[in-house]
């Protein structure tokens, strides 16, 4: 059962505030879902390798360059930043407090 | 099932109808019908009708026509098109502007078909109901006091209401062959690398892939060879030369085993019946053991929310979206996510956070990529006697709206049968075979790793066994 301090944890760590009825349902969910992948303990797996992906091993890179945009794609760009000052990104200062 | 595409591409050639007919009337359908289904989040009315006036221009002009030129065609709220809102059915990207195609959109663009509008989903593509879009959820044509099975419940309907003849849908445990089962449509989910997902927005990418709503296998397969191949911008994707000869005998597999998990009676007599209709035009049912499918769904119910908590960490308010106001950066961070993400993205987050974290992550995470050898296996030993695996789409017909929607758990397992395909990377889909009271049953067909064509040519032979 995983407990309510730990699902804290687990939004704090995630960058996520909970709310109060957030904090009451989930730690049953969560624990409910666990219990329930916990079936995989049981799995005949022998000496089976990890399968992390069906991409094929990757043997070129595309260049590292700058790929030239129409100034409408940059303006459009430009446009989606929840909070600007001309060209510039806005945002809270990331060192300090 | 005849095909709509080649009907329309007929009728535009010998101008029985024009292009700007056929988007009149799949608008006047929309208008019509989607106030009561809600498929559409956003229909294109001015660019599919400037589209339809260019390409009947070509036409009066004798020009030569492509297979998609002039259709119509609706796509799931992920998919990227520029200039025009994508929301993922999520507050957190309800202003969100595009500022390119995806890959599949270009793709397209360039075989002439219309978008006709972006089409209703579970929030990120998060669920199997369509309730979790946070724009409401859309409704079963077929009885609109259920659900149309999700996350692409809105592709899945606007085709099975005939509001466009062809629509795409992504599908990372089921996404496109559920709500194809629920609505009763054939919906196609390719190989893993057949099809780039550049430009869709990402959910679990190591499952994630973008197939083809249609009314047919035929129309199916055309969308799909317009879609598919190597992209720059995917790395995973490939180009696949593929050779489809034409067997004078199939041979499906049945995991009688694993099929007993749960499975309606009713559901599986449909199935019975449509294989028995099947026998007698060369296709042939053997059993196969595919046991350690039942660790399926509990492996993806960690490798994808594993995945999920890594990808929607972009979503963090600073270049695109919403952002919310706070002193701190962490707070900015957290509220912005707070206020953006539904209930199953927070709690997908919080599963694919615990899965990852130190001390757990060889416990579950590494654990589940070990067993997804055992199942990648397990279909490889069961491809050595078969050309196919045949089995339900789903263990039960199209739920009630809210009837589910309070135990996380008890949706999740609606996805059992449709998981293992995306676990393993292989082509699926799920054909239409009959009904159970009055509900569309779909059979689900599973191929081998990019033997996309082969499985649709099997799925074209049984649709007409059956028709």
């Amino acid at each position: 059962m995983i407990t309510l301090e730990e699902v804290k944890k687990l939004f704090a760590l995630a960058r996520v505030e909970a709310t109060t009825e957030e904090l009451e349902r989930l730690p049953k969910e969560i624990s409910d879902i666990l219990a329930y992948i916990d079936k995989l303990k049981s799995a005949p797996l022998g000496e089976l390798p990890p399968t992390l992906s069906f991409a094929p091993s990757v043997e070129e890179l595309r260049a590292d360059s700058a790929v030239s945009q129409d100034a409408s794609d940059n303006q459009m760009l430009k446009d989606q930043f929840p909070e600007s000052s001309g060209d510039y990104l806005k945002t809270k200062k990331v060192f300090g407090d | 099932m005849t095909s709509q595409i080649r009907a329309l591409h007929e009728a535009f050639t010998s101008k029985k109808k024009s292009v700007a007919e056929h988007i009149g009337e799949s608008l006047a359908r929309i208008g019509e019908r989607d106030p009561t289904l809600h498929a559409f989040l956003d229909v294109h009315i001015a660019s599919a009708e400037r589209e339809a006036g260019r390409i009947d221009a070509k036409i009066a002009a004798g020009e030569k026509l492509g297979v998609l030129e002039g259709i119509g065609i609706a796509l799931k709220d992920n998919i990227l098109v520029k200039g025009t809102p994508t929301t993922a059915a999520s507050q957190i990207l309800k202003s969100y502007i595009a500022s390119y195609d995806a890959f599949v959109v270009e793709r397209l663009r360039s075989a002439g078909a219309i978008i006709v509008g972006k089409t209703n989903l579970d929030e990120f593509a998060m669920g199997g109901s369509t309730e979790n879009s946070s724009f409401g959820p859309t409704k079963n044509p077929h009885d609109t006091s259920r659900v149309p099975g999700g996350s692409s419940g809105g592709s899945a309907v606007a085709v099975a209401s005939d509001m466009v003849p062809i629509a795409l849908g992504s599908d990372t445990g089921g996404s496109i062959r559920q709500p194809a089962s629920f609505c009763g449509v054939v919906g196609f989910k390719p190989s893993y690398g057949r099809v780039s997902r550049s430009g869709l927005i990402a959910m679990a990418s190591s499952l994630d892939q973008i197939g083809p709503f249609a009314t047919s296998i035929e129309d199916a397969e055309i969308l799909f060879r317009a879609i598919e191949g190597k992209d720059p911008l995917d790395m995973t994707s490939q180009e696949i030369h593929e050779e489809v000869r034409d067997k004078k005998e199939y041979v499906l597999g049945v995991p009688e085993d694993f099929m007993k998990d749960g499975l309606d009676p009713k559901i599986e007599k449909v199935i019975r019946d449509s294989f028995k209709k099947a026998e007698g035009a060369n296709f042939k049912f053997v059993p196969v053991s595919l046991k350690d499918l039942s660790y399926a769904l509990a492996c993806y119910y960690i490798i994808m929310p594993a995945e999920v908590s890594s990808n929607l960490a972009r979503f963090d308010g600073m270049r695109y979206g919403d952002r919310a106001d706070a002193k701190t950066l962490f707070d900015v961070y957290s509220k912005t996510k707070a206020a953006g993400f539904g209930p199953e993205v927070k709690l997908r987050i919080a599963i694919g956070t615990y899965v990852l974290s130190h001390g757990y992550y060889d416990a579950y995470y590494l654990q589940a990529q070990r067993v997804r050898t055992l199942i990648s296996k397990a279909f490889d030993d069961a491809f050595r006697s078969v050309d196919a695996i045949a089995m339900p789409t789903t263990p039960s017909v199209a739920f009630k709206l809210g009837s589910k929607t309070a135990d996380p758990l008890a949706m999740y397992l609606e996805d059992i049968y449709t998981v293992p395909a995306n676990l393993a990377g292989l082509p699926a889909l799920s054909l239409p075979v009959g009904k159970s009271d009055n509900l569309p049953v779909g059979l689900q067909l599973v191929g081998k790793r990019f033997a996309d064509y082969e499985l649709l040519a099997i799925a074209k032979r049984f649709e007409e066994a059956i028709a």
